[in-house]
Order: structure tokens, then C-alpha cells, then sequence
């Protein structure tokens, strides 16, 4: 390319500069790629390149707006560059608006049909408009470009599982241990995956893969292991040792890789459904955490000191772990929960965990409001309090896994297109059958949910 | 101290006290110092000791005894004293308003008036004496005696300044009530130098909050039952906790602690207990060790046995309110002491808020009472402090409108007692409206009708609590 970027009084050719602001993104240095963005938009403001890295850095800055006006710029100066689509599909997706973002895919795959990438962007896309079929075909194409695509494989798994399609989608659900957030997540080791055939007493390792959430979920499973090989050995987080220590049939809870003992055979409690083939009609039933007596009453006495007499006791979470990827999605604002707390005949207590507690320090609403978390220590006491409230009003987070584990009754938000494990058009989970399922009309909006969930009570 | 500078004064008069703690006049000079600088408690220790030292009933002694008295909510002991040394020929004019102010407070208005009119009587230049007379004429409603009594405004400081703009106010005459007050408030800060410095203010924000979170808070050790229920009430100067205050007073059980002996006093004593060398909060850190532990067990029974003094803790008292302004700040060492403690929090319209402190003659921390936009950002250090204690500790916490206090006080009562776990009935509507005297629910409206721009410098900064404490939607209002 030809040009030249000024920046102070050295003068460096426009290709290294565009280098550099591409490298500087994907460093994370967002400060200091926003500078370098704009001062090469101030120079060169119609350079489409410029325009269009300087929006991926405007995106990555939390600036959307700001970053389609400048890709859109990009895009309408060179409409023939597949890069410029591809990439807007996924800011448009960030910025809600699946059409554009459905729009830009298509584009993307029609002026670049051999990259895989832009087939994996559109399959993301028709997962968010719940058009699951055409998410598995686009997963599809991306695969038949590049068949060592882990993303494009968890993908394809997770719009199968989604959509019911169990046997199929547990199959590619395999593949989540070559994304790259999956590195660490199993031990480094030449043992075998296990394969559901019987193994000696204490010979099987199974892995906490996942979030907590899945490793409740899962862990239903681990009895139907035991059968198999007793005693299993479970690696997991030691914030999650107190709550699984409940299942029977393990044989000893390890929180380090060099505890496991000598296993000849390890599997991830995410891999157990494959391997028992469960479907959405023969998951083993909840009801298998169960919290003890004396904290039940301990928490019971604490509520009932706390909490006004005669209303109606409903517990809630509103916000998840931020770092979680579709955090953004299932994640609400304490004050969106407004149609809750119109009604005077309730108490809300809180069981959120985490920095959004700081929320409830803003609330004035007519329910009383019970801020228990910050005396929360672990699950433990989480699901011994929740025997104490009438219902859980929850997002999609791992207090819903808790409360649907020990039978608890829940109202469970959700996004328009969720996470597979809720499954598609019921209000029931066949995981979970405490729990009732209020679901998103449209992608993004939560309009009209949290009225359902207080009309419900 | 004749500067007025009692918190300057507070170590060189300790020094004076070791040097001679025989020294009556040592003494005496503690004694006001503790008192003008809010901690009355231990002022009356040093006036007794004073008063024992010099071996009679000095006039001036025992009077200032008796303000500190009423300071600490003791009017009948105070109105005794006062009675005692301000005699038909006393001379002791500032104990003679004293003691008018007490006998008014005591609702005795007929014997205030009399005091103060025959003190005028003998000393009409006297402004303090008038002033106390205007504020009388104010609380009485006669505005127009109020101004009369004042004079033209051109000669008028501006406490008396204040004054004509509630006279202005009570008129309907909102206009020029506002300009009186911008007038005072204006010559206070350039002459007075009583500017709003909120850079300490927000400096102990920052430093709590940092400390007071809830995974720092939650292993810290508590105190166990105490002899009685704090009751402590929180809310903005002028947000109706003095009339909450009033009202739970007339429940069996209950004993009004208002002010006195707050636990910011029992603050100062942790780094003490904690002897790590630390200072407060962080030196809360040393109760996690050994001995430690006992210490919140220690500082409840200090202020237990601090409020006893105050003669509160009558044979079948189980509720003591706390109305400490400060409060706020030390919602977290609460939690400590008292666990399960009711908090009640008085919330009223911050516009209302605004107006109200800014004609009145009451000073903020930070000199906040400076202007409207002061007020509105002491209001907001406030709330967000109150915010972070409730996100981060898990409180038995009830927040109450004033609007609703002053509509309907019984039903706001009955709902507090239930909130308290107090099953006794609330006294009668006529027994309760007899408290209630302030009708200025949401007046700033009428203001806002007038001067439309009143509120434009503050506006950004109280919006988002107008809207978070449910007054934009009109909630609220009856």
C-alpha cells in the first residue's frame, strides 16, 4: 500500500501502521489502539481499512454505535472486501440487531464462499434467531472448509442439543475440549477417555469440566458412573466440593490434578450424558441435593428474624458471572425486575453472589427486600436458604442448577435463544421439573417477561 | 474557644485538664468544648466535676450544665437547672435564651416567651434574644411578627437573614424567601469562609467503602444480644427521623435516644481496642485475632452502658431509637455491634430536602448548608454511602417516606412496629397528629411553580435519586 501514517514527527509507512493497530487489538492494548485509530482516521478518514479497524477497536472499547457508523463507512467505500461483512456480523450481533447482522453474514459468505469463518459468524447468527436448522447447515459448511474447527463443531453441538437432537449433538458437544477456554480443563495424561465399560473400585477419574451450573446438572450422572466403576475419584472446584460431596457413590473429591490417585481412565461429567445416551425423555430425576437439617434451620431462623411476617418469601438472582461468554445476554439489572416488586404481598430476598450485589443499595421499591448474599459463604448455605422462600425468581445461572437439583420451586428467565440445555418452546425442563421456564418474545428484550413471572406467583 | 474554634481547642484544653485536673476553670473549659463539638455525654462529666471543684452553684457553670442537658435531649433536668440559677434578676443573658429555648422545646411556649420578652425588656439591643423571639414567632406562625420584630433587612446578619426568609416562606411569599436565603447563605461563605469542603468528606467515602465489603465484613466477629434493641434511624437533616423519633416515643417500650452518645464516638475507641497500630476502619482487621474477638462484644457494651447514663434504659424500655447524623457513615461498625439492629430510613423528596436546609440554621458536616448545590451533593455522599452498606452487608432495613409519615402517621407506625417485631398498638390518630406539625410534603412544587429554574444547578445530581427512591414516576405522592 502507499500512503504514509504520521504519528508525532516519525513518519511510518500506512501498511505497518495498519499492522500495528491490528496487532495492538489483538494484544488487548485497547487504549492504545484507540489512540492509534484515531489519529489514522484523522489523517486518512475515508481509508476503508482504517475505518474498518478502527470500528473493531471502537466495538472492543464498548463503543458500538461508534463502531458501525465507521464499518458501515468502510463497507458502503469498499463493498467487495468478504472481510468487512464478516466481521460486521458479528458487531451487529453484539448490537442486537440480528437482521443487519444476518444481512452482513450472508454478504460475507457470498463474496468469500471458501472461508470457514464466515460460515461459523452466520451460524452464530441463525442460533440467535432460534433458525436452528440453518445454524447446523452453516456449521456444516464451515467444517467442510476446515474439518479441525472446534468452534464450528460446538456450534453445530449446540444448536442440535437445542433443538432436541440429543444423540447427534452430544456427539459433536465433544469438541468443546479443543476450543481454546477448554485449555487446563483436563489432566495432562496418556490415560484413555473413559468408555462405559466397567472399571475397578476407584479407578475412574470424572472432571468438574464446566461451569458450576453443568457440574450440578451433571452430576446427577455420577451414580449411573458408579454402577459401572465404584468409587470414582471427582476432580473439581473446591467451590464446588461442599455440594457435590452430597451425591452417593463417590469415592473421594480432589481439588488438584496430583490427588487423582492412580485412575485408568478419566471422563468429564459433561461427557456422562453422551455415554448414558440420554435424551430430553430418560434424564435421571432431580431431587438429589438435598440440604442438612441444621442449616436449613439456622438459615430458616435468620429469614424469619429478617424477613416481615406474611408475604410471600421469593428469592433472587439477577446478574451472572460477567466472564461467563453469553453473560450479556442472560444477565438482567436488579431495577428490570420492577413488575416483582410492584407487589406488595411479597418479600424479596436476594441470593445474589458477586460485584452486582451493589445494586440492591439503589432499591426503594414497595416490596421489602432482603439483601442476603453478602452473608452467603458457599451452595451450601444457598440451597438451605432456598428451602425457606416460597419461590427462586432466577436467571440463567448455576442458583437455578441448585434450586432445580433439591426441588426447589423456580421461575427461570431466559434469553430468546438460550443455552441448549433449556431446550425450545416448553415452559417445563425435563432436568428440572421445579422449575418453570418464562422465556424472551423477541431476541434481546425482556419486555413482558418479568410481568409473567409476577403474574405467575 | 472565643474564636469559636471548639475542635482546635479540644488538645490544648486535655492539656490544660493533666496539667490541673484540680482546676476548676480546666474542667469548666472541657466541658464546652465536649459539648460544642458533640459529645455532650462527656461535657456534663466535666462541668459536674467543675462544679464539685469550685464548691457552689456558680451561675455560670451550672447554666452551661444545663444546656449540655438539653443538648443530650434532657429537657426536664435541664428546664430544673435552668430554674435553679436564672432567677428574675439574673444577668446571664445567654442562660436566659437557654432557657427559653428549653421551656419551648418542653412545649411550655407561654413561660419561653415571657423569659425572652422580659430579657428584651431589659436589653432590646440584644440580638441573640430577638432572634430566639423571631424563631418563636416562626414556630408559633406569626410571620408577620417575626418580621416586624426584625426590622428592615438591609441591617440583618445572616442568621437573622435565615429567619426573615422563613417568615418570607411562611407568607407564600417563596420569592423573596428564596433570595433571603441565597443572601445568607452568600455572606456566610464569603465573610464566614463556611464554604462546602466535601474533599475530606469523600476521602472517608472512599475509605470505608474500600473496607466495608462483604467479603471483608463477613468473617469479622459480632457482638451478641444486648440489654435492649437499638432502633437506628437514618434520613437526610430535615427528612422527618426527629418526627419518626417522636412518634415511636409514644409506643410502651420504646425510649428516644436521638443524638446522644452515637456509635461514631465508639469508631474513635476501635483502633484503641485493636492496639495494632492501625487506624479505623482496617484496624477492625485485629478482631479476627486472638482477643479480638471479644472486642465487638466490648464497644456494644460501651455504648449500652453510655446510653444508660443518658437514664434511658427506664424499667421496661426494650427499644432505645439512635437518630445520630452520623449514622451513615457507620452502618458497617453496626453491623458489628448489633446484627439484626432495625435500621429505619426516613427518605423525602431531595427537593424538599434542598429547601428546607437551606433556610435553616443548622450546621452540616462540611459546612454543606452552604448552597443548594452543597446540600445536593452532600445529599448524594450520603445516599451512596447508605447504597454501599446496603449492598454489601445484609441489614434489617426499612425505608419510610416522610410524605407518608405526615399523611397517614398511624398506618407508617403500625408498619414500623411490625418491621421492629413490635406487636403493642400504635397510640391514637389524635394522640399521633398532635406530633405531627410539618404539612410541607412536597412543597417544593409550589416553589418550582414560581422559579422554574430554582433547581437547575442540581438537577443532574439529584435526578437519578429522585428516580431511584420512586418520586419521578409519582409514586410517592398521595
Amino acid at each position: 500500500m502507499s500512503g504514509a501514517q504520521e504519528t508525532g514527527k516519525q513518519v511510518i509507512p500506512l501498511s505497518e501502521a495498519l499492522e500495528k493497530l491490528a496487532r495492538l487489538e489483538q494484544e488487548n492494548k485497547l487504549a492504545e489502539a484507540d489512540d492509534l485509530a484515531n489519529r489514522m482516521l484523522a489523517a486518512m478518514p475515508e481509508h476503508p481499512h482504517i475505518l474498518h479497524l478502527a470500528g473493531i477497536v471502537a466495538y472492543r472499547n464498548g463503543r458500538t454505535a461508534q463502531a458501525i457508523e465507521r464499518m458501515e463507512k468502510a463497507e458502503a467505500i469498499a463493498p467487495d472486501v468478504a472481510l468487512y461483512p464478516r466481521n460486521m456480523c458479528e458487531v451487529y450481533r453484539g448490537a442486537g440487531r440480528l437482521d443487519d447482522a444476518l444481512r452482513a453474514g450472508k454478504r460475507a459468505v457470498e463474496l468469500a464462499s471458501n472461508d470457514s469463518r464466515a460460515y461459523f459468524n452466520l451460524a452464530l447468527i441463525h442460533y440467535e434467531r432460534l433458525e436452528l436448522d440453518e445454524a447446523v447447515r452453516m456449521s456444516d459448511k464451515a467444517i467442510e472448509l476446515d474439518a479441525d474447527y472446534p468452534e464450528a463443531h460446538f456450534e453445530r453441538a449446540e444448536a442440535l442439543l437445542l433443538a432436541g437432537r440429543m444423540k447427534e449433538g452430544w456427539e459433536s458437544y465433544e469438541w468443546r475440549f479443543k476450543l481454546k477456554q477448554a485449555e487446563g480443563m483436563l489432566p495432562k495424561t496418556d490415560k484413555p477417555q473413559w468408555d462405559g465399560k466397567p472399571l475397578p473400585p476407584g479407578k475412574l477419574l470424572i472432571i468438574g469440566d464446566q461451569g458450576f451450573g453443568d457440574c450440578i446438572q451433571f452430576g446427577r450422572l455420577i451414580p449411573w458412573a458408579a454402577l459401572l466403576c465404584p468409587q470414582p475419584v471427582l476432580a473439581c472446584s473446591g467451590e464446588l466440593t461442599p455440594i457435590l460431596r452430597q451425591l452417593p457413590s463417590i469415592g473421594k473429591i480432589v481439588t488438584r490434578w496430583e490427588d487423582t490417585g492412580d485412575f485408568e481412565a478419566y471422563i468429564p461429567l459433561s461427557g456422562l450424558p453422551r455415554l448414558a445416551g440420554i435424551g430430553t425423555d430418560n434424564v435421571p430425576p432431580s431431587g438429589y441435593l438435598n440440604p442438612a437439617p441444621a442449616l436449613v434451620r439456622e438459615w430458616a431462623e435468620k429469614l424469619d428474624r429478617l424477613a416481615p411476617k406474611g408475604k410471600k418469601r421469593i428469592a433472587l438472582v439477577w446478574a451472572g458471572r460477567p466472564t461467563h461468554k453469553n453473560d450479556k445476554k442472560r444477565t438482567l439489572k436488579l431495577t428490570q425486575f420492577a413488575p416483582l416488586f410492584a407487589r406488595e404481598d411479597i418479600c424479596i430476598v436476594t441470593v445474589q453472589k458477586g460485584d452486582q450485589i451493589a445494586q440492591v443499595g439503589g432499591y426503594y421499591g414497595p416490596a421489602p427486600l432482603v439483601n442476603l448474599g453478602p452473608e452467603i459463604g458457599d451452595f451450601l448455605d444457598t440451597m438451605a436458604i432456598l428451602q425457606s422462600v416460597d419461590r427462586l425468581v432466577t436467571i440463567d445461572t448455576s442458583v437455578a442448577h441448585v434450586a432445580g437439583a433439591s426441588n426447589v420451586p423456580a421461575s427461570l428467565v431466559l434469553p430468546y435463544a438460550p443455552d441448549w440445555r433449556w431446550l425450545l418452546n416448553r415452559a417445563d425442563s425435563p432436568w428440572y421439573p421445579s422449575i418453570k421456564i418464562f422465556r424472551q418474545q423477541r431476541p434481546y428484550d425482556w419486555s413482558g417477561v418479568i410481568e409473567r413471572v409476577a403474574a405467575a406467583l | 474557644m472565643g474564636q469559636g474554634r471548639h475542635a482546635d481547642a479540644l488538645a490544648p484544653a486535655a492539656e490544660a485538664l493533666k496539667a490541673g485536673p484540680k482546676d476548676a476553670s480546666a474542667q469548666h473549659m472541657m466541658g464546652v468544648v465536649l459539648t460544642e463539638t458533640g459529645n455532650a455525654a462527656a461535657g456534663e462529666y466535666h462541668y459536674r466535676r467543675a462544679i464539685k471543684l469550685l464548691g457552689r452553684e456558680d451561675e455560670l457553670a451550672l447554666s452551661n450544665l444545663a444546656w449540655n442537658l438539653r443538648q443530650q435531649g434532657r429537657l426536664d433536668e435541664a428546664a430544673e437547672l435552668y430554674g435553679k440559677v436564672i432567677g428574675p434578676q439574673s444577668d446571664n443573658r445567654r442562660g436566659i435564651g437557654g432557657y427559653a429555648q428549653v421551656e419551648f422545646e418542653r412545649g411550655n411556649r407561654e413561660k419561653a416567651i415571657a423569659l425572652l420578652d422580659g430579657a428584651l425588656a431589659r436589653w432590646p439591643d440584644d440580638r441573640t434574644l430577638r432572634l430566639l423571639r423571631v424563631m418563636a414567632d416562626l414556630a408559633m406562625n406569626q410571620p408577620q411578627a417575626a418580621l416586624d420584630r426584625l426590622g428592615p433587612p438591609e441591617a440583618l446578619v445572616p442568621l437573622e437573614m435565615l429567619s426573615m426568609g422563613q417568615a418570607m416562606a411562611q407568607l407564600g411569599r417563596r420569592q423573596e424567601a428564596v433570595t433571603a436565603f441565597a443572601t445568607a447563605r452568600h455572606i456566610q461563605r464569603e465573610r464566614n469562609g463556611l464554604a462546602y469542603k466535601p474533599a475530606p468528606l469523600e476521602a472517608r467515602a472512599a475509605a470505608y467503602k474500600a473496607y466495608f465489603t462483604a467479603d471483608r465484613v463477613q468473617p469479622l466477629p459480632r457482638a451478641g444480644a444486648g440489654a435492649f434493641t437499638p432502633v437506628f434511624l437514618l434520613g437526610f437533616p430535615r427528612s422527618g427521623s426527629g418526627l419518626l423519633e417522636q412518634l415511636l416515643a409514644h409506643v410502651a417500650g420504646f425510649a428516644a435516644g436521638d443524638e446522644a452518645a452515637p456509635v461514631a464516638g465508639l469508631a474513635d475507641e476501635v483502633a484503641r481496642l485493636a492496639g495494632g497500630g492501625a487506624p479505623y476502619p482496617e484496624a477492625l482487621d485485629d478482631f479476627l485475632v486472638a482477643n479480638g474477638v471479644e472486642s465487638p462484644e466490648r464497644l456494644r457494651t460501651l455504648y449500652e452502658s453510655r446510653r444508660a447514663r443518658l437514664g434511658l434504659l427506664r424499667p421496661g424500655v426494650r427499644f432505645v431509637t439512635d437518630r445520630a447524623a452520623s449514622n451513615f457513615w457507620h452502618l458497617g461498625l453496626i453491623k458489628l455491634l448489633y446484627p439484626e439492629a432495625p435500621i429505619i430510613h426516613v427518605l423525602r423528596h431531595p427537593y424538599d430536602l434542598m429547601l428546607s436546609n437551606f433556610g435553616q440554621d443548622r450546621k452540616l458536616e462540611g459546612n454543606a448548608q452552604a448552597s443548594v448545590p452543597a446540600l445536593a451533593r452532600y445529599f448524594s455522599l450520603q445516599a451512596r454511602m447508605i447504597g454501599h452498606y446496603r449492598g454489601q452487608l445484609t441489614l434489617r432495613y426499612l425505608p419510610v417516606r416522610y410524605e407518608a409519615l405526615v399523611r397517614n402517621p398511624q398506618a407508617v407506625l403500625r408498619a414500623v412496629l411490625d418491621f421492629i417485631g413490635v406487636e403493642e398498638a400504635p397510640p391514637g390518630e389524635a394522640e399521633l397528629r398532635e406530633s405531627v406539625h410539618e404539612r410541607a410534603a412536597f412543597r417544593h412544587k409550589a416553589y418550582l411553580a414560581e422559579m422554574p429554574h430554582l433547581f437547575d444547578d442540581v438537577r443532574e445530581e439529584l435526578t437519578p435519586w429522585i428516580s431511584a427512591m420512586g418520586y419521578e414516576n409519582g409514586e410517592a405522592e398521595p
